[in-house]
Order: C-alpha cells, then sequence, then structure tokens
C-alpha cells in the first residue's frame, strides 16, 4: 500500500501504476491531493460540503479516465487543476438556478480550523478573510484559491484555466484589491 | 513579469475531505468495470472454439446478471427528482447522484433487496455505494424513514455529524442543514457511529446527534422531559455535574439505557456514582465485577449491556 | 462407594428440587434476544419483524429437556380468534422469540406461554396491544397458562380498553 504520499512524492512510478489500473496507486494519488482539492471546492462553493464532495468525486474519476493522456510528471498539478477548475465552473453554472449559494455560517464551522484559530482576533480575521472570498465573483475566487492552495505560478494558472499570463496577473491583482477594500476595516 | 505571483497574507485553512468520497469513487469505478464487462467484445469471439464461446456466454450472462450498482426510486408524492431531472414515476439512482424532494414531495428508495427507505419532503440524499458488502447513502439534509431486513453492518446512513450502522432494523433518521440531527429506532438496534465514539440505540429508544461532537447518549422516548433536556446539556452543553445528577435522579429501571452509556461518557471521578445508581436498579450480573466496569473492561461493559437489556 | 453414590444422587435431587422451584420465564422486548452484533462480527443478529417479545428460561439446568408453547387468543374485528404462536429459538441457549401468526392490526390478544424444565413447570400472559407487546400487562405464573387463565386476561384488558 503507497498510501499517505504528500503531493511533492507522486512520482511517474505511481502514475504509470495508475495507467495500468491499480487500484491502490490511485488510492494514493487519491489521499495525496483529495484535500486540497475538497478544500479549493468548499470555499469556490460557499462553504458547501455536498458540492465540494460532488466536485472532488467528479475531478477524481475524471482524472482517473483521462490518466493516459498527459506525459509526464511535471503537468501532472496542472492537469489536475485544469479539472478542478472546470468542475467548479460547470458546478457554478448548474448551481445559479437553485441559488445554492451564500450560506456563510458554514464556512464560519468549516471543520479542522479549531487548531488555527486558537484566539479570538485570529478566528475573526479567518471567518472576514473566508466571508470576502466567497462575496469574490468566480473567475476572480478561483486565481486566489489554485494560488493559495496549490502555490501555482502565472503560468500554471493561465494553463489550469485557459487563459493568458495577463489574464491571470490583471485577476489576481484585482482579487488582491477587491479583498483589500472588503477587509479594510481589518488593517 | 514575475511568473510567481506574491501571496498575500490569508487565512485559509486546508479542510479534510471526508472518507465517503473515496467510497464513492470506489463505487464508480466498480459500476464502470461492471458495465464493461457486461459489453460482449466480437474481436475476442471470432478466434474462440465453442467451448470458449460457452465460457463466455457464462460470464456475460453472469455479468450481466450481477446487481447493478443503483437503487430504484418510486415517486410516492409531488416531483422528486435525481440531479437536475425530475424521476416521473420510477427511475434509478447510481452511485454519486443525489435525490432531492421538495415541500411536497415524497420519494421511496428500494435498497438492492435488503429494505427500502422513504424520502420525506425538503430532503436530500445522495447514494454512495450498493456492493454486495456495502450499501451506503449520505442524508444530506431532512428526514428520511429506512426499514432493512439484513445482516448488521451492511446497510450504512452517513450524516455529517454520525453514520448510523444498521444492526437489524427500522428507523427514520432526521438531519439539519448544519449536520445536526436525531434518530428514532422503531425495531431491532441501530449503532450510530463518529470517530470511535459509538452509541447503541434499541426500538424504542432515540439519540441526538451535533456536528464535531457525534452522536449523544442515547435515551427511551418515554423517558421523563428532565430526563431527555438533562441528556442533551449533558452531551452538548458542556457535561455539568447538576445534568448529571438529573439525570441519575430521574432514571428508571428503562433509562438504565443511558446510564450504561453514561459509563464510559462521564468523568473518571464520577464513574462510582452512575455504577451505583445502575447497580441500584439493575445489579450487575454475578460475573460482572465493580471494578472491571470502573475500569470500563469491554468484555465486563457488554455482559452488563446483554442483561440491562432484558429491561428494556 | 455405596454411600458416596446416595449422597450424590441425594445432591442431584436436592439442586433439580430446588432448580425447580425457582424455574420461571423472563419476557422482554424482543432487542434483548437480539442484541447489537459487535463490531466485528457478521453474524446475523437481526430481530425478526414478526418477533412478539423475548422469552428466556431462568434456573432451568437441562435445557435440552425443556419445552416451551404458546397460543395467542384475541379479539379482532369483533370476532374471538384463537391462534398457536410460533416459538422460535435464538442463538442463545433457553432464549426464545415468540413470533406472531395473525396479520396486524387493530385488536387486543394475550399470549398464553407454556414452559417446563424437566418436572418444573412455569407460564406466562403476555399481553399484546396495537403498539406490540405490553411490559405493564405482563404476568408470570409458577405453572403453564390455561384457557381459562388467557380469557379472563383478556377480558380485563377489554374491559380496560
Amino acid at each position: 500500500m503507497v498510501a499517505g504520499l504528500s503531493d511533492r512524492e507522486i512520482t511517474a512510478d505511481i502514475i504509470e501504476s495508475c495507467r495500468k489500473g491499480d487500484r491502490e496507486a490511485f488510492h494514493a494519488l487519491f489521499l495525496a491531493y483529495k484535500d486540497k482539492v475538497y478544500s479549493i471546492a468548499l470555499y469556490f462553493f460557499h462553504g458547501d460540503e455536498a458540492a465540494a464532495g460532488d466536485i472532488t468525486q467528479q475531478v477524481f474519476l475524471k482524472l482517473l479516465l483521462g490518466i493516459g493522456q498527459f506525459r509526464n510528471e511535471a503537468d501532472f498539478s496542472t492537469w489536475l487543476y485544469r479539472l478542478v477548475v472546470n468542475a467548479c465552473m460547470d458546478g457554478a453554472r448548474r448551481a445559479k438556478p437553485q441559488k445554492l449559494v451564500s450560506r456563510e455560517i458554514d464556512i464560519d464551522t468549516l471543520p479542522g480550523t479549531e487548531s488555527l484559530e486558537r484566539d479570538f482576533a485570529r478566528a475573526q480575521t479567518a471567518r472576514s478573510v473566508r466571508a470576502a472570498l466567497a462575496a469574490l465573483p468566480v473567475k476572480f475566487r478561483l486565481p486566489v484559491l489554485l494560488r493559495y492552495f496549490e502555490d501555482l505560478s502565472y503560468s500554471e494558472m493561465a494553463s489550469a484555466m485557459k487563459c493568458s499570463m495577463g489574464t491571470v496577473a490583471s485577476r489576481l491583482n484585482r482579487a488582491h484589491k477587491m479583498l483589500a477594500e472588503k477587509l479594510e476595516f481589518l488593517r | 513579469m514575475n511568473s510567481r505571483p506574491p501571496k498575500e497574507r490569508l487565512e485559509l485553512p486546508l479542510v479534510k475531505a471526508p472518507d465517503s468520497i473515496w467510497t464513492s469513487i470506489e463505487a464508480a469505478l466498480d459500476a464502470q468495470i461492471q458495465s464493461t464487462a457486461a459489453r460482449p467484445r466480437q474481436f475476442w469471439a471470432w478466434g474462440l472454439g465453442a467451448a470458449a464461446l460457452i465460457v463466455i456466454g457464462v460470464f456475460v450472462w453472469r455479468a450481466a446478471n450481477t446487481p447493478k450498482p443503483e437503487w430504484n426510486v418510486v415517486r410516492v408524492d409531488g416531483q422528486p427528482s435525481i440531479g437536475s431531472r425530475p424521476i416521473g414515476d420510477a427511475a434509478k439512482i447510481a452511485a454519486g447522484e443525489r435525490l432531492r424532494t421538495d415541500a411536497s414531495s415524497r420519494a421511496r428508495i428500494a435498497v438492492s433487496d435488503i429494505g427500502t427507505v422513504e424520502v420525506s419532503p425538503n430532503t436530500q440524499i445522495q447514494m454512495v455505494a450498493a456492493r454486495p458488502s456495502e450499501q451506503r447513502l449520505k442524508l444530506i439534509s431532512g428526514e428520511i424513514a429506512a426499514s432493512v431486513s439484513a445482516p448488521p453492518r451492511l446497510f450504512f446512513v452517513d450524516t455529517p455529524a454520525s453514520t448510523a450502522v444498521d444492526l437489524g432494523c427500522a428507523y427514520t433518521m432526521k438531519a439539519d442543514g448544519e449536520g445536526n440531527g436525531i434518530l428514532r429506532v422503531t425495531l431491532g438496534w441501530v449503532s450510530l457511529e463518529w470517530e470511535g465514539r459509538e452509541s447503541l440505540v434499541p426500538a424504542g429508544a432515540s439519540c441526538r446527534t451535533r456536528k464535531k461532537v457525534g452522536p449523544g447518549t442515547p435515551f427511551f422516548e418515554d423517558a421523563s422531559q428532565l430526563l431527555k433536556d438533562a441528556v442533551a446539556g449533558f452531551d452538548f452543553n458542556g457535561a455539568s455535574d447538576a445534568d448529571l445528577e438529573t439525570v441519575l435522579a430521574e432514571a428508571r429501571v428503562r433509562d438504565t439505557l443511558t446510564l450504561w452509556h453514561l459509563l464510559s461518557r462521564v468523568a473518571p471521578a464520577d464513574r462510582p456514582r452512575v455504577y451505583r445508581r445502575i447497580a441500584e436498579i439493575a445489579p450487575p450480573p454475578a460475573t460482572v465485577s465493580r471494578d472491571k466496569i470502573l475500569q470500563l473492561d469491554r468484555a465486563a461493559l457488554k455482559l452488563w449491556r446483554e442483561e440491562l437489556a432484558w429491561k428494556w | 462407594m455405596e454411600m458416596v453414590s446416595r449422597c450424590v444422587l441425594l445432591a442431584g435431587i436436592a439442586a433439580a428440587t430446588a432448580a425447580g422451584a425457582d424455574f420461571s420465564l423472563t419476557i422482554a422486548s424482543p432487542i434483548a434476544a437480539s442484541g447489537p452484533a459487535p463490531q466485528d462480527s457478521k453474524i446475523k443478529m437481526k430481530v425478526s419483524k414478526g418477533a412478539l417479545f423475548a422469552i428466556r428460561m431462568e434456573e432451568c439446568p437441562a435445557l435440552n429437556k425443556a419445552e416451551l408453547t404458546g397460543v395467542a387468543e384475541g379479539i379482532a374485528d369483533g370476532a374471538y380468534v384463537s391462534v398457536p404462536v410460533i416459538i422460535s429459538s435464538t442463538g442463545t441457549p433457553g432464549v426464545y422469540v415468540a413470533i406472531q401468526t395473525w396479520n396486524p392490526g387493530p385488536g387486543m390478544w394475550v399470549v398464553g406461554l407454556s414452559a417446563s424444565c424437566g418436572n418444573a413447570k412455569a407460564g406466562a400472559l403476555v399481553s399484546i396491544g396495537p403498539q406490540g407487546f405490553q411490559r405493564e400487562s405482563t404476568k408470570l405464573l409458577p405453572r403453564p397458562a390455561t384457557k381459562a387463565d388467557i380469557d379472563a386476561e383478556l377480558k380485563l384488558l377489554q374491559s380496560a380498553n
């Protein structure tokens, strides 16, 4: 069993094993990336855990079905996050008529945040940031999430979002400005 | 242009993905393997003799007759939907798909051949797995009534705060959008589990669940309101001594169900009080010692619970 | 040697008499007979949907020679009905469940139980209402339940309702 690897330890061997249909290798791949994919989807969908779970499932199924398409390890995370971007955008389009959004109370009570919010001031800041992020338009929200969870470069984000590096830079810049305005009271 | 953008200071903690996602993925992969297996591949057949054809025929027949990982759903009232499509009078739900009912609709799911799940209005569920060894759904919000006739630990209902494990029974499970809920058992036993915490709930009893806390202490529906309120206070509002005292004072013979669960939930210093109260009502069997119970010896606790169950 | 044998025999008789004197039935909800299976168990321990109540024989040293029968009498749709009750053994020696043999629905029923353990006898009268087994009305008897017992209990139940 090869479970428990970090995403940096995912090797060409594991990816090759996935191509051959090795379920355990795929599980290792899933374990390495699941929390990041889930977190991006969770923040993207304003704390909707069910939607985030759906997106994570879709992404990994698509990943397995298409794993023969990509050639080397270096492309892997870009390709994975392209799937995440597509799934989030599709999900947002489908969710619009049903008004699935704006469940700030869920964002405030996300699991796994206790250790990072030991003091009240920090917790307040975190809540405000999440709320501000949730209020960003989709096209500005995604680059911020990709940046914070996967530390992607402009070029990797451009590839994942299928746009130019200039567009990425401008969206990220505008997103940061919008966040700064919304969080002005924290300064 | 700088290829790596500046990282502002933001508090965005990583959130752990639920384990049930992998279960759903595996179910979907299994489904795909089955549908591939069921599809005859003609180029194989040309090169094979009659004997091989028979073998393939048997294989294909078996694959086609293997239960598919999906459940039948019938509309009971209104217009339930699976994903974004209304189900009409009947439909099938596959792993990963969601069934929704609005305020005026209800649906009934046939969980393979082991039982049924009635889906109440304003409910959202997701099918997670339908395998011979595991039938699992997720109650996202709303209420379901399950009636299952199967070996224990085959049917599971996940909620954000716990998993209801069927031990051969009928029950209702309610969960709000936050993941808090209540289980009511009408037949047999259900085990409510969450991160190592377990509540055994028999027919006639209920158990509340709370997000991030898991299952509370079970209580019989006919217990006094004072006891029920004190149990809720003890479980989810700081486990105060006053609440524990109320539970001990209000407990009838049948409420030893609640007291037995409290043995392992109170502080070690309070455990002798709980033991004493149960022993007053129903002394432990001769083979069960006080010391073993106070040490939370699993075998001793189980023996006493089995004896107490004759009074539940 | 003969003295020793006689002592053993007398002791055996005394024990059997004592056991016979204490022989009785315990009646409980069907959940007592099923119990939750341990997490690592795949043993089938489900409660039969027709189970009315659980019965346990107390102080019966010779369970292989024990016998238990039941009959249910009731009033359904205004008519008097008498039907046998199926007594089903469980995986636990001396523990049984009574299975309903009539169509569920409104009506009042009394199940009369007759049990023996060697020469010792015991019985019980168990009332069954619309919600099932009524623990508070259950009567334990030091002898088998007779038709007269069941009729009297049924009349009592009828007058109480």
